[in-house]
């Protein structure tokens, strides 16, 4: 884990108020693996902003993020040259592919990040992939390209239909489990909105399909500290385990280390 | 020699000796060690660690944190393992550092305290016992107990019967008259006065009308409660002489000076761990500049500065 003053090798705007920004440092770049998240100071909003790292680079990495509020919208203002604030990387838990043999992919939004950088990582690794990409419309799919070279297959699923499939993910995900039954080494890895996560999740374990989920919480200091990013945890030993801290214990965990009734009712 | 290490910056009043005056504030540093990357445990002249009860708590339902108004609202709620795993868990692996351990003691009754206080007491592992009767985020006992001043006499008493080791009393900003609480516990054998604790808020998300807290109410802290911390500093100042521990929304030297010169002999950082986990050996080093630009040769010197001129 390091703090840094980092530069900003260059920001694109990729427009519907999404942004790629790639900056310099080192440390972080030779450490980071798939799942590993940033904490960014963002101008003047007091909390430190949790951010996946979507790819490395030499030695830099890049975000890819959605203007939200005030903290990534300042972020998304930044320019090549200037410096942030970056502490990274952060997070324990991380994809794993072990021995699976196929591993299927589901994003949802900016949720590709932390799975973009899985595929670039994993690129020659000997598992097949799968990346199933739901977002709302044709303007919010990114990295098409990109996407279709490092998979096998490759699904783009849109609310509107304007690309690829019309629906939502989750449903995209069923009915190619209906055409292509699970298999022994199978392995589900998933990260976007918990609407969809939780669809997701209940898909996988009904079909007991290990599943690795990268989960979002409300983070204080992203280090472990202040227990404020907990999510409700499976068959705890005692009442002080009963939550976990996502930011040392995640983000990435098996959906079956989750108090699935207390995680859902939550979201 | 690191600034943390500076033989000026030593506290030594009373009870309090410290090797700087930099604390940090129990449930903003874990347990001491987890950011030692980049805050190591030796910047720190003590650190608190996170609030422990006599059994294993929970802690309460996410969200626990929210950002308003420049500060946090947060309600974590003291999710703890418990007493019976803290010393070989939680205090044995900070124990090879060279810093003070303080710890800080919760109780929904004045037995728990107790009883806590009993259990350090036999392995002495700690170098402080912090009596927390100030937490807004616990339905019972906390700042209940805080706000009155025949609960903090019995505590203070009971847990003084238990122990040699020093103790300090965290303080909630929520009282009429600090002085009456502080003089409660100075008659029953307090050691140290350590305060603010956060202030009770809510926070409501407009769009979907429900609060931001899976608790509804947390305690609010962070930049803007500091003039009020440091009123609360002077006021505890006027009533005690004994050491002071000043805290609530320090982000800076620029602040740990400020609290100084209203009364503090030593000052917790909390919050703004977030915002910059280094800020402990930031502050060490602001102090020692400071001290070699306005001619201080020790921190006593600094200490109730201000509030000296006004009341000696
Ligand atoms: C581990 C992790 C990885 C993430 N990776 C990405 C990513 O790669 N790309 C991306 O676009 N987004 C990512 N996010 C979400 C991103 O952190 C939020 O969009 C961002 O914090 C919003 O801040 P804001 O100031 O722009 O918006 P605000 O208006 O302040 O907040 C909007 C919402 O963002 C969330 N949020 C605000 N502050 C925090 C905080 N301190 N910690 C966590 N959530 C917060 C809350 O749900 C809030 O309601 C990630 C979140 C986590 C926890
Ligand atoms: C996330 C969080 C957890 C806290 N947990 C405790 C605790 O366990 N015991 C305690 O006495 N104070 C606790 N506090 C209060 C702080 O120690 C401190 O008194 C308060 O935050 C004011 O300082 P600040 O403005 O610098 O944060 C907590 C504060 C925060 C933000
Ligand atoms: S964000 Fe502080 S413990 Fe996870």
């Amino acid at each position: 884990m390091q703090q840094i003053t980092a530069s900003i090798a260059s920001v694109r705007e990729l427009g519907s108020a999404y942004f790629f920004i790639e900056a310099c440092c080192p440390h972080i770049a030779k450490h980071a693996r798939p799942g590993h998240f940033i904490n960014v100071r963002c101008g003047s909003v007091l909390l430190r902003r949790p951010l996946a790292i979507f790819s490395v680079d030499g030695s830099s990495i890049g975000i890819f993020f959605k203007a939200q509020g005030k903290g990534t919208s300042w972020l998304a203002q930044r320019r090549a040259g200037e410096e942030i604030d970056i502490l990274g990387p952060l997070g324990k838990g991380l994809f794993d592919e072990n021995n699976a043999k196929r591993v299927i992919l589901v994003a949802g939004g900016v949720g590709l990040a932390p799975l973009y950088f899985y595929l670039k990582y994993n690129f020659h690794s000997g598992a097949k992939k799968i990346l199933f990409y739901g977002a709302r419309n044709a303007n919010t799919i990114f990295f098409q390209n990109e996407l279709i070279d490092m998979t096998d297959e490759c699904f783009f699923v849109t609310e509107d239909g304007s690309l690829g499939e019309k629906g939502l993910v989750n449903e995209e995900l069923r009915r190619y489990f209906l055409t292509y039954s699970p298999q022994d080494g199978d392995l589900i890895m998933t990260c976007g909105p918990n609407a969809m996560i939780k669809e997701i999740i209940s898909f996988a374990e009904s079909e007991n399909i290990p599943c690795q989920v990268s989960l979002e919480s409300y983070m204080g200091c992203g280090c472990g500290v202040c227990l404020s990013c907990v999510i409700p945890a499976e068959n705890p030993e005692q009442a002080g385990e009963s939550y976990f801290r996502l930011c040392t214990e995640g983000p990435v965990v098996d959906s079956k280390k989750i108090d699935k009734q207390k995680f859902f009712n939550m979201v | 020699m690191h600034f943390s290490d500076d033989p000026r910056l030593r506290v030594d009043k009373g009870k309090l000796r410290l090797k700087n005056p930099v604390i940090s504030a129990s449930g903003t540093f874990g347990y001491g060690i987890e950011m030692q990357d980049i805050a190591h445990p030796e910047y720190y002249g003590a650190i608190a660690l996170k609030g422990i009860t006599v059994k294993p708590r929970a802690g309460n339902p996410p969200p626990r944190i929210v950002e308003v108004s420049g500060g946090i609202i947060n309600s974590v709620g003291l999710q703890n393992d418990g007493i019976y795993r803290f010393v070989e868990e939680k205090v044995m692996p900070l124990k090879r550092y060279r810093t003070a351990i303080i710890a800080n003691i919760n109780g929904t009754t004045a037995d728990d305290y107790f009883f806590i206080t009993d259990k350090l007491n036999e392995n002495a592992s700690v170098d402080y016992i912090e009596i927390n009767v100030s937490c807004p985020n616990v339905k019972e006992g906390g700042v209940a107990f805080g706000k009155n001043p025949k609960a903090v006499a019995h505590i203070v008493k009971g847990v003084r019967a238990k122990t040699n080791i020093p103790l300090m009393l965290k303080l909630t900003p929520q009282v009429t008259d600090i002085g009456e609480i502080i003089r409660a516990a100075q008659d029953n054998g307090i050691d140290i006065i350590s305060l603010i604790n956060t202030y009770p808020a809510i926070a409501i998300d407009i769009n979907t009308r429900k609060p931001l807290l899976g608790n509804i109410r947390g305690g609010f802290s962070g930049p803007p409660v500091k003039p009020m911390a440091i009123n609360l500093v002077w006021e505890a100042r006027s009533a005690t002489d004994l050491p002071i521990i000043g805290m609530g929304g320090i982000s800076s030297w620029q602040d740990a000076v400020e609290f100084l010169l209203a009364g503090a002999d030593a000052i917790a950082v909390g919050t703004w761990h977030f915002v910059e986990p280094d800020i402990a050996a930031k502050i060490n080093e602001g102090l020692c500049n400071y001290m070699d630009k306005e001619q201080f040769s020790t921190l006593a010197e600094i200490s109730g500065y201000t509030w000296r001129q006004y009341n000696e």
